[in-house]
């Protein structure tokens, strides 16, 4: 079995621009191979095939070697999980746990740690890029630079009309989704949240939850992309996204205003209150641990937390999830142990000082 | 842009009413929500905003199913190349290959103009490994026009970058041609 390389986890950092606010900022490019049919309504008939035809256009060119491929059915389930944790793989590259993943299932992770392809998913390429903070122009131009490196030796399906084809309409143009994960605590607690992805939704943005598409929204975290893709030059696309996120941000910074003229003496209670249950609690739940981790958040962007950053705030959600525990642990936990063990993360995570 | 829920606020302008439609309008400077009652907002011409595009995918695929029954394809005609019908497509949402954007291009093309409110891409032109002079062509349109933007917004690093790319072509094109 292939160990896997610690990629993907340079967003963490939160040294990005806006990383009060902004955890993250993504973007994907779906595209396909001419003369195949896509991968959801063949029921994977394709799949092999799209993977083998993939690795001999790689390996014919140099650019193949600077690139790390990682075949599903070489790799372990708790493997592909850390990926989907790690946010590198969705739902769908992983599969149900009765069926496991797609036939054909790959990814192959770049020559920088933000870059990646999945292989296999409802389109045959998924090109995505990954930074932390607000970073919509760099996600776009090195997943643009993938783009045009990949398309230059395999050949995509494309439409002089229609642009870039894809399996679902909703993605065919451009195939571009851009994407930005916020913490709006603020926004959650002036009832103002509402409002804004009202708002969102009328210029064409919609909300997600953390792990995209069909998930809930926990600790505050909204996924913020756009919704259509076809007629708009991508650059565009972007800009008017990153003009959106900044008046977000703007808006939560205000929220965050009001909540401390308002509330000062309950914020600070309800912060350090939170830090302490992260600090000293023996067991906790993914859930409680979400909610605990956004009031600490904001008490970071507050500056009532003078000795902890963002960067250890992503560390302890990346680590603490399923897979990664199970992992540390070396086997596999019962819900009840991984509550212990994420406990027990979070309080070593919490005793070591950010530099 | 309006939308209707349940709520106990009273309507703004008659004061009477209970509101049912909430319009929230966002600005520069700031986010406003005003609450109607039916009367009134139909008085002010606010119309109740089309579902998401994801629940209603599903309806309008139909709808268009509809309209097309006879004129425009048939329902049960399938791909060329992976033989799906669009009635599967209707079900699903999902195409079969990028064969069916050819097969079925009157429909789909009224499927995009739904979804994106346009049917025409407008962004990158793609350049195939062993393109015609057509494709290079449109690829050299496309890039000029890029090499503008990128002059406008002052970003010269990156027009030099595609300047270096133009060249590089036009270079292979007159020698290949």
């Amino acid at each position: 079995m292939k160990t896997l390389p610690s990629r993907g986890l340079d967003w963490i950092s939160g040294s990005g621009e806006n990383s009060e606010v902004v955890l993250s900022t993504r973007v994907r490019l779906a595209r396909n191979l001419q003369g195949f049919r896509f991968g959801s309504s063949s029921g994977g008939l394709d799949g092999t095939s799209v993977l083998n035809s993939v690795k001999s256009n790689l390996q014919a060119d140099d650019f193949g070697d600077s690139c790390i491929l990682l075949e599903f059915d070489q790799i372990n389930r708790l493997q592909q999980r850390i990926l989907l944790e790690r946010r590198l793989v969705s739902p769908e590259l992983v599969g149900t746990e009765e069926d496991g993943p797609p036939s054909g299932s790959a990814l192959i992770l770049g020559p920088n740690d933000g870059l990646s392809v999945m292989v296999n998913e409802e389109d045959h390429l998924r090109i995505q890029t990954m930074f932390s903070g607000l970073a919509l122009s760099e996600a776009w131009d090195m997943a643009d630079e993938m783009d045009e490196l990949l398309g230059a030796v395999i050949p995509f399906a494309y439409h002089n009309e229609f642009g870039f084809l894809t399996s679902c309409p909703s993605n065919v143009g451009s195939g571009l989704r851009a994407s930005v994960l916020v913490h709006l605590p603020g926004l959650v607690l002036t009832n103002e949240i509402g409002k804004v992805l009202e708002g969102m939704a009328q210029i064409g943005l919609t909300a997600r939850g953390l792990y995209g598409e069909g998930s809930d929204v926990v600790g505050n975290l909204f996924q913020i992309s756009n919704q259509t893709t076809l007629g708009k030059i991508e650059e565009n696309l972007v800009d008017h996204l990153e003009t959106m996120i900044r008046r977000v941000i703007g808006y939560e910074h205000e929220a965050r205003q009001v909540v401390m003229k308002d509330g000062a003496n309950i914020t600070e209670d309800r912060v350090w209150r939170a830090y302490g249950l992260l600090k000293h609690a023996r067991s906790l739940s993914f859930a409680e641990l979400m909610g605990l981790l956004s009031r600490v958040r904001l008490g970071i962007g507050l500056k009532l937390l003078p000795d902890i950053g963002v960067y250890t705030l992503n560390k302890i959600m990346l680590f603490t999830q399923k897979a990664h525990l199970e992992e540390a642990a070396g086997r596999p936990l019962a819900p009840a142990e991984r509550n212990l063990y994420r406990a027990t993360y979070v309080r070593k995570a919490l005793s070591i000082k950010e530099a | 842009m309006a939308s209707s829920k349940n709520s106990a606020t009273m309507c703004d302008l008659c004061k009477a009413n209970k509101a049912v439609v909430h319009v929230t309008q966002i600005t520069e400077v700031m986010i406003n929500t005003s609450h109607f009652c039916k009367k009134c907002a139909a008085d002010k011409g606010i119309t109740q905003p089309e579902k998401s595009i994801k629940a209603s995918l599903y309806d309008f695929l139909n709808e268009i199913g509809e309209e097309s029954r006879g004129s425009l394809i048939s329902t049960q005609h399938a791909c060329s190349f992976c033989s799906m019908k669009v009635t599967e497509f209707q079900r699903t949402g999902r195409l079969g290959c990028s064969q069916c954007y050819t097969d079925f291009y009157t429909y789909l093309k009224r499927v995009l103009k739904r979804i994106h409110g346009s049917s025409l891409h407008v962004g990158k032109v793609y350049l195939p490994p062993d393109p015609s002079a057509h494709q290079v062509a449109k690829r050299l349109e496309f890039l000029k026009s890029g090499m503008s933007r990128a002059v406008r917004k002052e970003e010269f690093e990156k027009a030099a970058l595609i300047r270096d790319e133009i060249t590089k072509m036009q270079l292979a094109d007159e020698i290949g041609g």
